[in-house]
């Protein structure tokens, strides 16, 4: 803090600083600031122990142990099969390659209900798959299976996505200098590789993670929503705004708020760290 | 070159492909990894789509399109996406212009602020603007809905502002990254001197990044995550051909 005092001021080159920023301050605020604002002020209704009642009610709680642990273990998934797609959709040819890096993005475009729907009639009982699963004593409608099935759905472009331009952009003399060292394949691999795509990773793993934290089209039609066992927080939100109970809905969503604005921070920092630490490395 | 050159040529080919793939086994078997886990997500899902859609025949599909209210719907929906999408550009060009280029404190606030949109459950998106403009929210636009007088007031702005401003507020992210990483590419050291840069602003921003904008929005539209052409999509991403810039100006200078 106190070598801000000693560096000298900079000069702008550019323009139209003050400019972007005023609007993009005002945008931001009329669009998405106040309306947010909105909810921490609707929650205020509440006193502190009704507020904290409401947050921590059993099936408050249930839904959130349910969010976080499909979300996550879906990031997790599709952060290895991510990679995987990634890596053969730039390194390998193969019949059918670019049809299936034009796909990758469908999750990403298809709306959330249409996905739902799909994935439930799929994995349901009649269902292609579901009937193939259903001998097997496995259910996935209705289960939370089925959220992480949807979950992982919908986070598969982000791992892909910010994966492949890294890898598409590595330059092969770092891998030939390894192999010209005496590192196998795996060990270039293991050490030469993942470590510089781990930034983009970890980015992919943290927006896949985020974008199923707040899922709820594709998850409400596959889930069953039975209390305690199948009911995502969102869900848990709708519900109370169905009874017309705004408070309530409000303090959970609050809690869902500021668990995905942390989250975008430290994605936003774990870029801003791993970018600096890649430029002095490099340089 | 020298035929040296041209001899030495061949044998660091051969070292290439040796040691930057894998042995086909290995090859083999990730191509079938990827595409058995693609298939099991997303394939079989898009040709249940389609199977689902024309089970009935491709008259019957068509006959649901002409219900009225399936029309009404997707009118409702274009109409949204008209105003939603043109309003953004507008906000993702300024906020491109903002992050690329300049450095100031709370970037990252800003940047996490931009972002909030993408991951904030649509269920929240739409709770924060009921409670603006909802019946007993701040604005309160449609507290006489049922005063006849108003029922337009009502229309207006659930069909429009409503929508518009939930279809705004899932945009904002999506619109900005690609343009952000359009202007990183071009980077404030395109555009020539320091003292040029002021004189020519207006005709270079206009050939030099509203091509590239082009570029960016064309790619964007589609709502596609596609960051092509490098890093990832932030700020920080900027340090690179920064960096490199400045060395080129001082060994310039």
């Amino acid at each position: 803090v106190a070598s801000d005092s000693v560096r000298p001021k900079k000069i702008r080159v550019l323009p139209g600083f003050k400019l972007t920023l005023g609007f993009t301050v005002f945008y931001l605020g009329l669009i998405v600031l106040i309306p947010l604002a909105a909810v921490f002020w609707k929650a205020t209704s509440l006193t502190w122990p009704e507020f904290w009642r409401t947050v921590t009610m059993p099936t408050a709680l249930a839904s959130y142990r349910l969010t976080f642990g499909a979300s996550f273990l879906a990031a997790l998934v599709n952060a290895f099969f991510g990679l995987i797609v990634a890596w053969v959709l730039v390194r390998y040819e193969f019949f059918g390659k670019k049809i299936v890096d034009a796909l990758v993005d469908l999750p990403f475009a298809l709306p959330t209900a249409v996905a739902g729907i799909t994935l439930a009639s799929l994995y349901g009982q009649n269902g292609w798959i579901g009937q193939l699963l259903m001998p097997l004593g496995i259910k996935v409608a209705n289960t939370q299976l089925g959220i992480f099935i949807a979950l992982t759905f919908i986070g598969l472009p982000f791992i892909v996505r910010t994966v492949q331009p890294i890898l598409e952009d590595l330059d092969p003399e770092l891998e030939e200098a390894a192999s010209s060292l005496g590192a196998s394949r795996w060990q270039i691999f293991w050490r030469v590789i993942l470590p510089m795509l781990t930034p983009a990773l970890l980015t992919g793993f943290a927006l896949a993670f985020a974008r199923a934290l707040g899922e709820y089209g594709s998850v409400i039609f596959i889930a069953g929503n039975k209390p305690m066992l199948t009911q995502i927080t969102p869900v848990i939100i709708m519900q109370e705004l169905d009874m017309f109970d705004y408070p309530k809905a409000t303090a959970i969503a609050v809690v869902m708020l500021v668990v995905s604005f942390v989250l975008l921070l430290a994605i936003n920092v774990l870029q801003w760290w791993t970018n600096r630490y890649n430029t002095t490395n490099l340089a | 070159m020298t035929p040296v050159a041209t001899t030495f040529h061949t044998p660091h080919r051969v070292a290439h492909r040796h040691t930057t793939s894998e042995p086909p086994v290995v090859r083999r078997l990730l191509i079938g990894v990827a595409l058995g886990f693609l298939s099991l997500f997303l394939f079989l899902p898009l040709v249940f789509v389609f199977t689902q859609a024309f089970a009935k025949g491709i008259g019957f599909y068509f006959h649901t399109l002409h219900d009225p209210m399936a029309w009404s719907a997707i009118k409702l929906t274009f109409t949204a996406a008209v105003i939603a999408v043109p309003l953004n550009c507008v906000f993702g060009v300024c906020a491109a212009w903002l992050i690329a280029k300049f450095d100031f404190r709370g970037k990252n606030i800003l940047l996490t602020l931009i972002d909030l949109p993408f991951s904030v459950s649509p269920v929240i998106a739409g709770l924060i603007y009921v409670l603006v403009f909802g019946a007993q929210g701040w604005l309160g636009l449609y507290k006489n809905a049922d005063n006849p007088k108003f029922p337009w007031l009502a229309n207006w702005h659930f069909r429009r502002a409503g929508n518009c401003l939930g279809d705004d507020f899932c945009d904002v992210p999506v619109r900005r990254p690609r343009v952000d990483s359009a202007h990183a590419g071009a980077g404030p050291q395109r555009r020539g001197s320091r003292a040029r840069a002021r004189r020519e602003r207006l005709a270079d921003f206009l050939a030099c990044d509203f091509a590239q904008y082009q570029m960016g929005f064309a790619l964007r539209r589609d709502f596609m995550q596609r960051p092509r052409d490098g890093r990832i999509r932030r700020g920080g991403r900027r340090e690179r051909p920064d960096s490199r810039a400045d060395q080129h100006d001082s060994a310039a200078h």
